[in-house]
C-alpha cells in the first residue's frame, strides 16, 4: 500500500518535471540555437602567434563551403616530411539570425561548444572583433575544456579560427548559442564530467596513495602499499593532462607530454604488479617484459626533438601500450581466477576494461569517433580508487579480525592458565591445611600424652596405691589446670612472654597460695619473641609449670620469686625458691626423672637453655630464650 | 548452691535450667542483685540470656559461668553486658569471694582478657602520641581508656595480681576493683559503638 503510494508520488513528480522541461523547450525553441552546419574554408600559412584583434582573412582564400558540424580535419598517421612545420588555418563561420532575439531581447548571448581539439591555437571573432583565444599551447591548449564565450546581446557573424600544425588534424564540435539561463547547465555538466570530476577523483586517490606510502615507510616488507602509492601518483600525473591548458605550463610542453604519456604506462605497470602481489603470484617474464616496455617507452619518447615525438611516435606508442595492457590484464584475470579471489578478479576485470576505454580514448584523440565524447580514461581511476579502497578495507578488516582472534585465544589461554594456577594454589592450600592439621594433631597428641594424660595416669596410680588417703579433688584440679594451660596456649596472641607467665600465674596462683607459697612477681618488660607459636608457647608454659610442680612437690619452699630479664638477644626467666637445694644430677630416673627428661626435651624443641643454680637461700632456675628464631626449632 | 549455703549474707533468689525458663524468670520475678548465667544452656545460647537480663533487670550484676574462662567466650559475654565471670571449677570459698567482690564493685580479670581489652579499645591519648587523633570527640570518650585503666590492664597482662597492682598504683584494692568494673562497662559500651560504626560503614544506618 505504502509502496504504491510512493510510486504514485514519484510518477506525479516525474510528470511535472517533464511538463516543465517541455514547456521550457517550447518557449525557447527559437533561441538556443543548435548549430549543426557551418561555413568552412582552410588556408595555408597560418601562425601560432597571438591572433590579431581584428578578423583578417587571407585575400587569396578559397571560397566558403558548407560543412556539417562537428567538423574534422583528419590526422595523417604517416609522416609527410615536406609538410613538416607548416601551419594551416581552419576557418569556421556561422551566421546568427536576427529573429532569435525576439523572446529574450537584450539578454547577452553565449556560445557553447562541447569540444575543440587540435595541436595549435583557437580564436573566436564576433562581428570581426576578437572575443576569445586560447592562451596556452600549442599542444596543451585547454582542448578538454568546453568553450563558453560571451557574445553580447546581438551577435551576427561568428568566425572561429583554428590554427593547426601540419598533419595532426583538428576538430570542432557542434555549437550552441543561447542565454546564460538556457546554456549554463550544459556547460556546467560538461565541465564537471570532463575536468572537475577527474580532478577530484585523482586527488582523492593521491591522498590514499600518500597514506599507503606512510604505511609502507613503516612496513617495508609489504610492497603492495608502495605499489598503491605509485599507481595513485601515476594516475594523478596522468589526469593532469585533462586539467591543464587554460594557462601556459610552468614546464616545457614537451616534457609535460612525455609525463602525460608515460604516466599511463606506469599506472598500468603498478596496477598489474599490485594485483600479482596481492594474489602472491609472480610472472617473472611477464613482469620483466612489462618493465622493459615501460622503460623503453620512457626513454624513446624523451623530448629530444619534441615535434617528431608528439606528432608521429605517440600514436604508435599508444598502440604498443594498448597491446601491453591487454596482455597484462589477461594474465591478471587468469591469476585472479586461479586464486579464486573475488576482489582481485573484480580489480582485474576493471583493469581489463581499461583496454577498450584506452582504445576509445585513442580513437577520440585521433578524431575517429565523434569528438563530442568524453575522455574516459580519467574515469578508470575513480573506480580503481574504490577498488583500492575496497582491497585496503578488506585487508584492514582482516587484520582486525586476526587481532580479535589472537586476543580471544590469548584470553582463553590466560583463563586456562589462571584456572591451572588456581587449581595448583588450591592443592597447595589443601596440602598446607593438611600439614597444619597434622602438626596440630601431633601437638595435641603429645600434649595429651605428656600433660593431661600423664597427670591423669599418675593420679590414677596414686589413687590405686593409696586409696582414700589422698585428696582426689586436688588431683583432678591439677588435671584441669593442665587442660587450662593447653587451652591458654591456643590463644592467638602468644608472642608475649609476660602474658604467658601471667596466664600461668592466673592458673596456678591459687594452687600455690593454697599450698602456702607466696609468689613474688618481679618481671620486667621483654621484647616479643616472634617465633613463639602456640606450640612453643605450650612448651614454655609446661617448662615453667613443671618447675613450679617440682618446687611444690620436693622443695618445701615458702616463697617463689619470678623474674624476667632481657640482655642483648636473650630473654631470661629466673625462678627462685627458698626450699631445699635442687640438684638435677641427683634425681634418680625413676622418681621424677621423667619430668626432668620432659623439661630438657621441651627446652630443646624451642631452642632454649635451662639450668639450676643453688645459692645460700635456695635454688635458681634459669630459662634462656633467644629473641630471634632459634635455628634448632625447625 | 552449695557455695551459697556457706555464706550467711547471700541467698538464692531462683534458678532456671534452660534458656526459656530463665527468660520467663526474668519476666516474672523481681530483680536479683546477681545473676549467674551458664553459657552452655541446653536450649540456646547464654548470650541471649545476658541480653534479656540487661533489659529486664538493668541494675543486676551478670556473671558468666565458664569452664575455662577462655578469651572468646568471655569477651562475647562481656560485649553482651556481663560484668564478670566465674570459673566453674573454683572452690566454694572462691565462688563466694568472687560474688561478693562483684557485688562490691569489681570482678577479676584474667591476663588474656585484659590483653583482649587492650587490643580492642583505644589507648589513652597521653600514652600514645603517635596514634592518630580520634575521629569525632563525641563518639570516642566512653570507649577510650583512662591512663589509670590502661595501666591496670597492662599490669594485669604482665601477671601482677590485683593486690600488687593496687600497691603499685598506690590505691586501695577497692578502688582498683572499681577501675576494673569501669573497664567492663566501657567494653560493653564500646562493643555497641563499634556495632553502630560497622553498621554506618555498611550503610545500614542513616547519619542523620
Amino acid at each position: 500500500m505504502t509502496a504504491r503510494l510512493i510510486w504514485h508520488r514519484w510518477l506525479a513528480l516525474a510528470l511535472c518535471v517533464t511538463a516543465i522541461l517541455a514547456s521550457a523547450c517550447a518557449h525557447a525553441a527559437s533561441l538556443p540555437l543548435h548549430l549543426a552546419t557551418a561555413q568552412l574554408r582552410i588556408t595555408p600559412d597560418g601562425s601560432l602567434e597571438s591572433p590579431p584583434m581584428q578578423l583578417v582573412m587571407p585575400a587569396d582564400a578559397e571560397p566558403w563551403r558548407q560543412t556539417p558540424l562537428p567538423v574534422v580535419v583528419p590526422r595523417q598517421i604517416t609522416p609527410d616530411s615536406l609538410d613538416n612545420g607548416a601551419v594551416s588555418t581552419v576557418w569556421v563561420r556561422v551566421q546568427v539570425p536576427d529573429a532569435t532575439g525576439t523572446a529574450n531581447a537584450g539578454d547577452p548571448l553565449y556560445l557553447y561548444a562541447a569540444r575543440w581539439q587540435t595541436v595549435g591555437r583557437l580564436a573566436v571573432y564576433v562581428d570581426g572583433q576578437l572575443r576569445w583565444h586560447s592562451r596556452a599551447g600549442p599542444v596543451w591548449n585547454s582542448y578538454n575544456y568546453p568553450l563558453w564565450i560571451p557574445l553580447g546581446p546581438h551577435p551576427h557573424d561568428i568566425v572561429v579560427r583554428m590554427d593547426m600544425t601540419g598533419q595532426v588534424g583538428g576538430a570542432l564540435s557542434t555549437m550552441r548559442i543561447g542565454t546564460n539561463g538556457q546554456l549554463l547547465w550544459r556547460y556546467a555538466v560538461r565541465s564537471f564530467l570532463q575536468t572537475q570530476f577527474p580532478y577530484l577523483s585523482s586527488g582523492a586517490l593521491l591522498a590514499i596513495g600518500i597514506f599507503s606510502l606512510m604505511v609502507w615507510c613503516r612496513r617495508r616488507a609489504e610492497s603492495r602499499y608502495l605499489l598503491c602509492f605509485l599507481a595513485a601518483g601515476s594516475y594523478f600525473l596522468h589526469t593532469l593532462q585533462y586539467l591543464v591548458g587554460q594557462d601556459p605550463l610552468p614546464i616545457p610542453e614537451a616534457w609535460f607530454t612525455w609525463l602525460a604519456f608515460n604516466s599511463i604506462a606506469w599506472l598500468i605497470l603498478a596496477c598489474y604488479v599490485f594485483i600479482f602481489r596481492y594474489l602472491d603470484v609472480r610472472y617473472r617474464r611477464l613482469e620483466a617484459a612489462l618493465t622493459c616496455i615501460v622503460v623503453f617507452l620512457a626513454t624513446s619518447t624523451l623530448p629530444l626533438s619534441w615535434f617528431t615525438h608528439a606528432v608521429f611516435l605517440f600514436p604508435l606508442a599508444q598502440l604498443l601500450l594498448v597491446c601491453l595492457n591487454l596482455t597484462a590484464s589477461i594474465a591478471a584475470l587468469q591469476a585472479s581466477w586461479r586464486a579464486r579471489s573475488r576482489e582481485a578478479l573484480l580489480f582485474s576485470i576493471w583493469n581489463a576494461m581499461s583496454t577498450p576505454i584506452a582504445v576509445h580514448d585513442v580513437l577520440l584523440q585521433n578524431y575517429r569517433i565523434s569528438i563530442e565524447g568524453i575522455y574516459l580514461l580519467s574515469y578508470l581511476g575513480c573506480v580503481q580508487l574504490l577498488l583500492f579502497m575496497y582491497l585496503m578495507y578488506r585487508r584492514y578488516i582482516g587484520a582486525l579480525d586476526q587481532v580479535a582472534q589472537v586476543n580471544a585465544s590469548l584470553a582463553m589461554r590466560l583463563a586456562q592458565r589462571e584456572a591451572e594456577l588456581n587449581e595448583s594454589h588450591r592443592q597447595l592450600r589443601e596440602i598446607e591445611r593438611r600439614e597444619t592439621l597434622a602438626q596440630e594433631r601431633q601437638r595435641l597428641l603429645e600434649d595429651m600424652h605428656d600433660g593431661l594424660g600423664s597427670s591423669l595416669m599418675s593420679a590414677l596410680r596414686v589413687v590405686e596405691q593409696r586409696g582414700a588417703e589422698i585428696d582426689v579433688a586436688q588431683l583432678l584440679r591439677e588435671c584441669i589446670d593442665d587442660l587450662k594451660l593447653t587451652i591458654d596456649s591456643l590463644e592467638p596472641d602468644s608472642a608475649d612472654l609476660l602474658l604467658l607467665l601471667a596466664t600461668l600465674r592466673y592458673r596456678l596462683g591459687p594452687r600455690l597460695e593454697a599450698a602456702g607459697i607466696g609468689l613474688v612477681w618481679e618481671v620486667e618488660d621483654v621484647p616479643p619473641l616472634q617465633w613463639l607459636d602456640p606450640q612453643g608457647a605450650l612448651h614454655v608454659l609446661r617448662i615453667v609449670q613443671e618447675v613450679f610442680t617440682n618446687i611444690l612437690k620436693h622443695g618445701n619452699a615458702t616463697v617463689i620469686r619470678v623474674q624476667t630479664h632481657a640482655v642483648d638477644d636473650t630473654v631470661t626467666v629466673r625462678i627462685h625458691d627458698n626450699g631445699a637445694p635442687f640438684d638435677p644430677g641427683a634425681v634418680s630416673p625413676t622418681r621424677g626423672g621423667r619430668g626432668l627428661t620432659n623439661l630438657h626435651r621441651r627446652a630443646q624443641a624451642i631452642g632454649a637453655t635451662i639450668g639450676w643454680q643453688a645459692d645460700a637461700h635456695g635454688t635458681w632456675f634459669d630459662l634462656l630464650l633467644a629473641v630471634a628464631r632459634p635455628a634448632a626449632n625447625a | 548452691m552449695q557455695a551459697l549455703s556457706s555464706a550467711p549474707d547471700m541467698r538464692s533468689a531462683g534458678t532456671a535450667a534452660t534458656l526459656s525458663a530463665g527468660l520467663s524468670m526474668l519476666r516474672d520475678s523481681s530483680p536479683a542483685d546477681i545473676l549467674v548465667i551458664d553459657l552452655g544452656l541446653p536450649d540456646g545460647s547464654g548470650i541471649d540470656a545476658i541480653h534479656a537480663a540487661r533489659t529486664a533487670w538493668p541494675r543486676c550484676e551478670i556473671m558468666v559461668a565458664t569452664v575455662f574462662g577462655d578469651e572468646s567466650h568471655v569477651m562475647r559475654s562481656i560485649a553482651a553486658g556481663a560484668t564478670g565471670y566465674l570459673l566453674k571449677d573454683s572452690s566454694a570459698a572462691d565462688i563466694v569471694r568472687e560474688l561478693r567482690s562483684l557485688h562490691q564493685g569489681g570482678s577479676p580479670m584474667s591476663p588474656l582478657i585484659a590483653r583482649q581489652v587492650l587490643l580492642r579499645m583505644r589507648a589513652p591519648a597521653a600514652d600514645t602520641p603517635a596514634e592518630p587523633p580520634p575521629l569525632t570527640p563525641a563518639a570516642t570518650p566512653p570507649t577510650t581508656l583512662s591512663p589509670r585503666e590502661y595501666q591496670v590492664l597492662t599490669d594485669i597482662t604482665r601477671g601482677f595480681s590485683h593486690d600488687e597492682i593496687a600497691q603499685r598504683l598506690g590505691v586501695s584494692r577497692h578502688t582498683l576493683l572499681t577501675y576494673v568494673r569501669r573497664i567492663y562497662v566501657k567494653l560493653d559500651v564500646h562493643s555497641k559503638v563499634e556495632a553502630i560504626n560497622v553498621a554506618r560503614m555498611q550503610g545500614l544506618l542513616d547519619d542523620r
